[in-house]
């Protein structure tokens, strides 16, 4: 009994933080290497090691920041006590359940929540600065993800090869896809087959090896003598395989063969045609940036005024007049936004006039409440 | 000032908001970290018979062309 509790608590402090790491950590494509088949044992082991990170961290956080005369051993009496076959002496146990349940429920959170949160930053730092692309140590277990991606090729030993092989100038083209030819071998000889990869699944038993491969616009090869009265070379056919997407299971893979399938990329112009900068538009990509910025700094001065903003007497407002004076506020930095270094002259005012105009009406409407608001 | 159910109604929206702008940037990191198997050009090409026609056309080329010259070279297509 006093296992299974024990193991209850370890589960909680340890191995759940350590789960929850793992599951923002490896995203994506990464996250194929831990498929619901992968050994329970082995996904315990693989969470110990950042759980325990992350809960002797979180510790030290709290001694130092919100408790310092907490001392560590504590933990281990409570444990010892709530946890084994003993009587509950310890006054420290007492005062726990008594006082600090709550306060512990609520670290247990803000241990789970750190660990979503350093899940999540981590990866996504070592995705955006390529560490995984220099250094070994940062790169993913799922090898195939960065094959077939075409990521490979930024690899340094990729890279110094590129002259001697065929890789694809990555500079000026993208790897849009990658054309497979698998070989299989079965009861009826060795069967070619090849695709366009759309997915690939790995063995739950070793991530390093592929275990499906899903192919669009396969074909099937086969054999076949032009004349069969002679001994000439059989020449290869190809037929298409009717259907969308074809699954292959690669359990008795040969070998696989990828080319891949280059685009050109698409050119990022800034040049100024008709005094406005030649941009694409993507709404998508601006709209939630320009939320956050307008969200996050209207945020806190509308719901609560801090002290350094006094001498505006912003408590004196409702919200929406706090919501036009923020506005304002930001239409003065949207003066500065970056393409007007690259614009000069009667292109810099055409560029930046309607801007000038939304922050002037803004202004007066600003100047209009504060006379009303303070006559 | 005095708390009116139109300022509770507007903190929500603001939080609302927020939650919104958050789960947002979070979709915009991962889109622009994530490694993909195949490019969402690539993807959308294979939706457009003329430009899954140009896709074999490339990839059939690279193999006549590495046949005559021994010289492999990636199939390249505009997709744009």
């Amino acid at each position: 009994m006093s296992l299974t509790i024990g193991f209850i608590a370890l589960f909680i402090s340890v191995v759940m933080p350590g789960l929850i790491f793992q599951r923002f950590y490896y995203f994506g494509e990464f996250y194929k290497q831990f498929t619901t088949k992968v050994p329970p044992l082995r996904v315990f082991v693989y969470a110990l090691i950042p759980g325990l990170i992350i809960q002797f961290s979180g510790i030290f956080l709290y001694q130092n920041w919100f408790h310092p005369s907490f001392k560590k051993d504590w933990i281990l009496n409570v444990f010892q006590e709530l946890f084994g076959e003993v009587q509950i002496t310890n006054s420290k146990t007492h005062d726990f359940m008594d006082n600090h349940f709550g306060s512990f429920i609520l670290y247990t959170l803000v241990v789970y929540i750190s660990s979503i949160i350093l899940g999540f930053v981590l990866s996504r730092s070592i995705r955006a600065f390529k560490w995984d692309i220099r250094w070994k140590l940062f790169r993913f277990k799922n090898e195939w993800s960065y094959i077939f991606s075409g990521e490979i090729f930024y690899f340094e030993k990729f890279k110094k090869s590129s002259l001697s092989l065929s890789t694809p100038n990555l500079k000026k083209v993208n790897v849009g896809m990658v054309y497979a030819d698998v070989l299989i071998s079965s009861s009826e000889g060795n069967q070619l087959y090849s695709g366009i990869v759309i997915d690939y699944d790995l063995k739950s038993d070793d991530s390093s090896s592929l275990d499906k491969i899903y192919l669009m616009n396969a074909k099937r090869y086969a054999k076949y003598n032009q004349d069969s009265t002679t001994n000439s070379i059989p020449k290869l056919h190809s037929k298409k395989i009717p259907g969308d997407l074809f699954v292959l299971s690669l359990e008795n893979l040969i070998n696989i063969n990828l080319s891949y399938i280059t685009v050109p990329r698409l050119e990022k112009s800034s040049k100024p045609i008709n005094g406005k900068p030649k941009t694409e538009f993507k709404p998508r990509e601006v709209i939630p940036f320009a939320l956050m910025f307008l969200v996050l700094s209207s945020f806190i001065p509308i719901f609560f005024v801090p002290e350094w903003l006094s001498f505006l007497h912003v408590e004196q407002l409702n919200f929406v007049e706090r919501l036009i004076m923020l506005l304002t506020f930001n239409q003065f930095l949207w003066l500065f936004s970056p393409p007007v270094k690259k614009l000069k002259g009667k292109e810099l005012f055409a560029f930046v006039k309607p801007k000038i105009i939304v922050f002037l009406i803004l202004a007066v409407i600003l100047i209009f409440i504060y006379l009303f608001t303070f006559n | 000032m005095e708390e009116t159910s139109t300022n509770t109604a507007l903190k929500v929206v603001g939080v609302v908001a927020l939650v919104a702008v958050f789960v947002a940037i979070i979709r915009a990191i991962n889109r622009k970290t994530e490694i993909k198997t195949i490019s969402d050009r690539g993807l959308e090409a294979l939706k457009d018979p003329v430009k899954l026609k140009k896709i074999e056309e490339a990839i059939e080329n690279s193999k006549q062309s590495f046949e005559k010259t021994d010289i492999w070279e990636n199939p390249s297509v505009d997709l744009n």
